[in-house]
């Protein structure tokens, strides 16, 4: 304590080291949740690392917006354990919501406010908030700060929401879908964005989906499929545990397919004319055999590509979309 | 940001977005005023016997049916800015998510409550101020200066009374255009029996009973006794200021009792 003015950068740099790799952001366990008698969280467990960007995939009515709803503390849960930033949503301290950064799915502000108003506005909910000014060139809309709200396009009004999710200075912020109804430039905008916050060291609960979007931005998520968590890693952790099966294709010329060449590959699953495809498990040692093959019986392999099962596909096949978030009971 | 300051914002942004979409202005000013012009201009006159005395209950008479449209129109205008225009503005906030998202930030209820207050009370203010002038320099009704107390007493009474009274009422209401209707339903048919367009000696005498112990006669006639012929001081009538909070005190206990929902009803 003595030395404290000269260690006073030190002590600020582990705090934010601390925050940063220690201390869990969000903890959820054995959490369910019914509507009437659908059970729509079936036990679901998850924790969240502080800075780090938590993926939350599932179609619609797999119980995303149930459990995101549940850590905002709008919605009550059945039973389970539920801490985000280390308090229970349903009774958190007063300061609690502060350093919440919500980023709703849709809901509206009044439209006849311009932009800089309605960030003003909320600006001044907060004993600590961001500059007004910085989170809108933050979030791209400086150029638009001074047109009402109901004018604005709809990826405009999305980096709006990221902005009043923003303006309170939060240490975690849930983004329900960000890019949901974007056009593809928009969307990548979005993405450019949120990769920015990430880097700033907030901590990022993402819901989406869209599997690429996942793939971009999270660092880690959890697939859900009616209620319950269908599975969780890495993007690339959940792509090899789910299958990890490739796709060598190319074509041949039409004499050496006339020649009935063939590569000397167990899973040649469709070679119809010139045109050839191989599932492969083992990418490198079948290629090595293929280029191995085409050389020494001096065959040209025409546009030849590899490409991986898509993991949209497999969450595609997991996620069957029975329930849905139709009614729902809510919280005050 | 402290408690006041967040009141100052939420009240100076709410009614920018207020006054920007007109529709509070339309029916909470322009309309009551309208009204009372209209009514002042055709039904005041000597010819339809406009210029006899009025009864107010439990105060006297006022010297014409143009004096007593001054109290009415009053408590009409507040009545229209302070709940037929909130309450269905209320549940349109909640159903389109903007209730929501203030709920996600650290607003509490009661700032929220105090700002839409205060816009109520700044709206009132206007039409108040615009009724008397127009009364006094288009229909020669003078207020004595001593009224202005007890007009600023029951205005701000009636404020407080009526945004309570709309806070409650959204928890009986699903979406706007069922809020709508029942604002509405009830500001007309409040107006139709509290003595505003006409002498409450035209009413049966059961329905006027009835609507003395109803939020909108006590603020009327509490306006009214204001003006009674050979009044002095204040003149504040107790019976309907008694009213008047009994009804205050019910819109809070609704808000405590079933709550104040900040989240649409209807899923969309």
């Amino acid at each position: 304590m003595s030395d404290a003015g000269s260690d006073t950068p030190a002590v600020v740099e582990d705090r934010t080291s601390e925050l940063q790799s220690g201390g869990i952001a969000l903890r959820i366990a054995g959490l369910h949740k019914s509507y009437g008698d659908r059970e729509v969280v079936r036990g679901v467990d998850v924790e969240v690392q502080a800075g780090e960007c938590f993926g939350l995939l599932g179609r619609n009515g797999a119980g995303k917006t149930t459990i995101i709803e549940i850590c905002e503390g709008y919605l009550n849960r059945d039973s389970g354990i539920v801490e985000v930033l280390g308090e229970d949503p349903q009774s958190p301290s007063p300061s609690w919501r502060s350093r919440l950064g919500i980023v709703p799915q849709d809901m509206q502000v009044p439209p006849s406010l311009t932009v800089r108003e309605t960030v003003r506005m909320f600006a001044d909910l907060y004993t600590h908030s961001r500059g007004v000014e910085e989170v809108l060139g933050l979030v791209g809309l400086e150029a638009r700060s001074s047109s009402r709200v109901g004018k604005l396009s709809g990826g405009e009004k999305r980096r709006l929401d990221v902005a009043l999710g923003l303006i309170g200075d939060p240490q975690i912020v849930f983004l329900d879908e960000p890019t949901t109804g974007l056009d593809p430039e928009a969307r990548r905008g979005m993405w450019a964005m949120i990769q920015g916050l990430k880097d700033s060291g907030v901590t990022i609960i993402l819901t989406t989906h869209y599997m690429e979007e996942a793939e971009v931005l999270a660092d880690r998520l959890v697939i859900l499929a009616e209620g319950v968590v269908a599975a969780e890693g890495t993007f690339a952790e959940l792509q090899d545990s789910l299958g990890g099966r490739s796709t060598i294709a190319f074509r041949i010329s039409q004499d050496n397919a006339s020649a009935g060449l063939v590569p000397p590959l167990p899973n040649v699953v469709v070679a119809s004319g010139a045109a050839t495809q191989i599932e492969s498990q083992d990418v490198t040692a079948d290629l090595m055999s293929l280029l191995t093959w085409a050389k020494t019986e001096d065959v040209t392999l025409g546009d030849l590509t590899v490409t991986r099962e898509s993991l949209e596909d497999l969450f595609l096949s997991i996620g069957r979309p029975e329930i849905d978030d139709h009614e729902r009971e809510v919280s005050r | 940001m402290s408690t006041l300051t967040m009141v100052g914002s939420q009240t100076r942004y709410n009614l920018i977005a207020s006054i920007r979409s007109g529709t509070s202005i339309a029916v909470g000013i322009i309309m009551p005023i309208l009204f009372f012009i209209g009514a002042s201009a055709l039904f005041g006159t000597e010819a339809l016997g406009g210029d006899q005395p009025v009864e107010v209950r439990g105060a006297g008479e006022v010297a014409d049916l143009r004096t007593f449209y001054v109290g009415g129109f009053m408590a009409y205008a507040i009545i229209y800015t302070a709940f037929v225009t909130l309450l269905p503005e209320l549940v349109e906030a909640r159903e389109t998510g903007f209730l929501k998202r203030l709920r996600g930030t650290p607003l509490n209820l009661w700032t929220f409550v105090a700002a839409k207050a205060l816009i109520v009370l700044a709206m009132c203010l206007v039409s108040v101020t615009l009724i008397l002038l127009i009364a006094r320099f288009a229909f020669g009704v003078q207020t004595p200066a001593v009224a202005l107390v007890g007009i600023a007493a029951y205005l701000l009474l009636g404020c407080i009374m009526f945004v309570t009274l709309a806070f409650g009422a959204t928890s009986i209401v699903r979406n706007v255009s069922g809020a709508q209707g029942l604002s509405n339903a009830l500001g007309i048919a409040l107006a139709l029996i509290s003595g505003v367009f006409f002498a409450p000696t035209l009413l049966p005498a059961a329905i006027f009973d009835v609507a003395s112990w109803l939020p909108l006669q006590p603020l009327a006639n509490g306006f009214q006794a204001l003006y009674v012929t050979g009044a002095s001081g204040v003149n504040i009538e107790l019976r309907d200021v008694g009213v008047m909070l009994g009804w205050t005190v019910l819109g809070v206990v609704a808000i405590a009792v079933r709550g104040f929902r900040w989240q649409p009803r209807q899923h969309r």
